[in-house]
């Protein structure tokens, strides 16, 4: 393989460099940070993951959101097992409400982010390059905005979602997914690897608040029939009509902002929307 | 070349008989212990062609026939009703998916409701050794009349009927308005299927709409012109547009080749699904699965399997098994050192017990991993019931006792081979028995049956009732072929590789990921 040694030389190097200078300003260069668009959701990977929405620290991603070390007693260094679920780490002021999985290179998230200032706002990616990518922008953002404290609200973290989604949140704690641009997986045999399917939309159902949206957005038709056919059969989401997606702000951010957006834009191709909402469980 | 041991183990009805499988097998023992009859599962290829299918309908629509003129010819005796015995109604269930694991459920509808109990499932990871229809799970229902048997070579669930009297029939009857009839089958990739224990007429897939999936299927497209931008691609797809004709044409030829039968999809996990479990709270059943990636999810019952009302988080490795001792107690177990006991309702874990250090002190295990392979509740009526674990490789039961939603270390049991199965016997007028099948060839070839008996509740120096070892049906394989067959629950666990995409080397990572998937 010829050349490979010497990217990686250089995207070390890219990155150390980064790391030295605190308080970077400059955007890092997505040059430096690209990976093979596909990831295989259903191998094991190397991924960090809480036991369960109580064990998660979400300081390091929200660190403006902390609660002060005052307000909570001491998180006890007790090593009982059986008191895991006292142990919590420490807390933030408010919880993740809107998550953007897949989030790609974070258009979304940080076109969003300013637009809802009183909501945490979460992306969640497979590829470490290109979640280190948003990490790397959120924190230049975040120190070309110190004056007026923007995009404190926005983070992004390496997970697999399909898998593990119920790890990072609790029941109801979401008022909006964002899946924009997901892989198609045209093959038939790779269609238990898309994103919408029967049994995942009672993931999304499960984490998602009643009279929260899934918003949807793609290019292919194709799954964008898909990704219709699954959330309207499954009996906890509606589809929401035309006319007030077409007045949902977060719709129009979604369709110019995200980078496929962009690029769909540029070569004139289509893109398909489609909001569904989810309804209140029925009664057992 | 050693021969495979007993496998699995179920008691059928309240009468004392015991059915064991080993390897394709079937066998049935009375309450005096003697062989009742053998039944052969029929080591037929893998049915992935639409011949296959095509026999399957054929089955399907002459089995009430078959059933009664030639299984009442089966004779009470223990020689020669392998001759007679035709291959079992098999079903296949999805032509890609693994089928891992079978069940037959309780009480789905009101009526179930009264005599349905809970039930435990099981899954496992099919065995590639062999292209056998080896028998990779055997449960009964709770009032011993059926045996459902998932083999794992050809993906195939089994129904058989049983006569009360331990004959194992083919027949398909009508079933009466009451008992449990629906199986949950889960799949490897995390898909749990409601299959009805026996299809009736209307269960069965209407043509039409059969036709009409097929057609909707084909009409979608994938990539248009518009999606796709550079040159080689829109020349990929020019082809994949005359490939597509082609099939269609091709398709047009041919019948459809799915399953026939009704299947409903009632949830899934995108983790490989290890356990299946019934449950019932307040009237309300639930489906309770646990899975490779730690979880246990609480699904609420048919007919809103779709909605999740819980999840019990906090295994550290994989679920191997899940079992309710008790209606409001969950006992989990798989790779963690412990085992965990959740009030499931509230998704809340309420307690652990140590079982590794017991297996250290008192079965002699060196290392400090586990992986548990099976629970076992028993119950004594109106008594604390208790809970029987055993471990892979481990040569001990474990038991413990469960009083109030708590469970307690009790003894440890010694066994002379590795435990492979457990089933309680219940035998009329003597105290029961707790059969476990034994693995007992690890330093060489045993002559006994591997069955070992353990009388439960016993003070006194009863001597146990011994199990024959059949003859007939021996399959006798390598030694490294047979711990492929018997172990499969310690390869869950998770590998510690080197994360070679936090080195930023993506084609590396993409090949990795490539090898993974396959």
């Amino acid at each position: 393989m010829p050349g490979a040694p010497n990217k990686k030389q250089k995207r070390a190097d890219y990155r150390l460099a980064r790391s030295q200078q605190d308080g970077a300003t400059e955007m890092p260069r997505k040059k430096f940070y690209r990976q093979r668009a596909h990831a295989n959701p259903f191998s094991d990977h190397q991924l960090e993951y809480p036991i369960s929405p109580q064990h998660m620290d979400w300081a390091p991603f929200f660190p403006a959101y902390k609660t002060d070390p005052e307000e909570l007693p001491e998180a006890t260094a007790s090593n009982n097992d059986d008191q895991i679920a006292q142990r919590q780490p420490k807390r933030l002021r408010q919880d993740v409400e809107i998550l953007d999985i897949g989030c790609g290179f974070g258009g979304l998230l940080v076109a969003l982010a300013p637009k809802l200032p009183d909501k945490l706002v979460l992306g969640m990616e497979i590829r470490t390059q290109v979640t280190e990518f948003v990490q790397e922008r959120i924190r230049s953002l975040r120190a070309q905005h110190q004056d007026s404290n923007e995009f404190q609200n926005v983070g992004c973290l390496r997970a697999n979602t399909m898998k593990f989604l119920p790890n990072f949140f609790k029941k109801g704690q979401l008022s909006k997914i964002f899946i924009c641009f997901p892989d198609p997986h045209f093959k038939a045999r790779k269609h238990k690897a898309r994103i919408v399917s029967t049994t995942l939309n009672s993931e999304y159902a499960f984490v998602l608040r009643p009279g929260g949206i899934v918003y949807t957005i793609t290019d292919v038709e194709d799954l964008h029939n898909w990704m219709v056919h699954h959330l309207e059969l499954h009996p906890s989401f509606e589809r929401v009509p035309e006319a007030e997606q077409e007045s949902d702000e977060c719709v129009k951010i979604m369709t110019t902002e995200t980078e496929e957006g962009k690029k769909v834009e540029r070569n004139k191709g289509q893109k398909f929307v489609a909001l569904f909402r989810r309804l209140e469980d029925p009664p057992w | 070349m050693a021969p495979l041991p007993f496998q699995f183990l179920c008691a059928l009805g309240q009468d004392g008989i015991l059915c064991a499988s080993r390897g394709d097998m079937l066998y049935t023992f009375g309450a005096d212990c003697s062989l009742i009859a053998e039944h052969s599962l029929g080591a037929r290829p893998a049915a992935t062609s639409t011949e296959g299918a095509k026999e399957e309908e054929e089955k399907r629509t002459q089995a009430p026939q078959n059933g009664s003129s030639e299984a009442t010819s089966q004779a009470q005796g223990v020689e020669g009703s392998e001759a007679a015995t035709p291959p079992p109604k098999r079903r296949k269930v999805g032509s890609e998916a693994a089928v891992s694991s079978a069940q037959p459920a309780a009480g789905i509808d009101q009526a179930q409701q009264a005599n349905g109990s809970q039930k435990r499932k099981n899954a496992e990871k099919p065995v590639e050794a062999t292209e056998k229809s080896y028998a990779i799970l055997l449960k009964a229902t709770s009032n011993g009349s059926h045996v459902v048997v998932v083999t794992g070579g050809n993906k195939t669930v089994c129904v058989l009927e049983h006569d009360g009297k331990g004959i194992l029939l083919n027949s398909v009857k009508a079933l009466t308005a009451d008992g449990e009839k629906t199986i949950l089958v889960a799949d490897k990739f995390g898909d749990v299927y409601a299959l009805p224990l026996i299809p009736s007429a209307d269960d069965s897939l209407d043509e039409g709409a059969a036709a009409l999936q097929e057609s909707t299927r084909l009409a979608r497209k994938g990539a248009n012109n518009l999606t796709v931008h550079t040159q080689r691609n829109l020349k990929a797809l020019e082809e994949q547009a005359r490939q597509r004709a082609a099939k269609q044409q091709q398709k047009e030829q041919q019948k459809e080749t799915g399953p026939t039968f009704k299947q409903d999809l009632l949830l899934g996990h995108v983790s490989m699904l290890t356990s299946v479990a019934v449950a019932s709270a307040d009237g309300r059943s639930y489906i309770l699965t646990g899975d490779r990636d730690e979880h246990i999810r609480v699904s609420r019952g048919i007919p809103q399997a779709h909605v999740i009302d819980n999840f019990c988080l906090g295994h550290t490795s994989f679920i191997s098994t899940i079992c309710l001792p008790q209606p409001d107690l969950l006992v989990s177990g798989g790779g963690d050192s412990e085992l965990y006991a959740w009030d499931w309702k509230a998704g809340v874990l309420k307690s652990k017990v140590e079982l590794l250090q017991h297996a250290k002190n008192e079965a002699n295990v060196d290392g400090d991993k586990i992986a548990v392979t099976g629970l076992y509740p028993y119950n004594v009526a109106g008594d604390a019931g208790l809970l029987m674990a055993v471990c892979e490789r481990v040569k001990a039961v474990f038991v413990f006792k469960v009083q109030d939603g708590k469970l307690t270390y009790v003894e440890t049991i010694n066994l002379a081979g590795y435990p492979l199965d457990v089933a309680f016997v219940q035998v009329p007028g003597q105290q029961s028995r707790m059969v476990v099948s034994l693995d007992q060839d690890i330093e060489g070839p045993s002559s006994s049956s591997g069955l070992y008996v353990h009388l439960l509740g016993s003070e006194g120096q009863q001597q146990p009732p011994v199990y024959p070892n059949p003859e007939g049906g021996r399959i006798d394989l390598s030694r490294p072929e047979v711990e492929k067959i018997l172990y499969t629950v310690g390869n869950l666990r998770k590998t510690e590789f080197d994360d070679v995409t936090a080195g930023g080397d993506q084609v590396a990572a993409g090949e990795i990921e490539e090898k993974l998937a396959q």
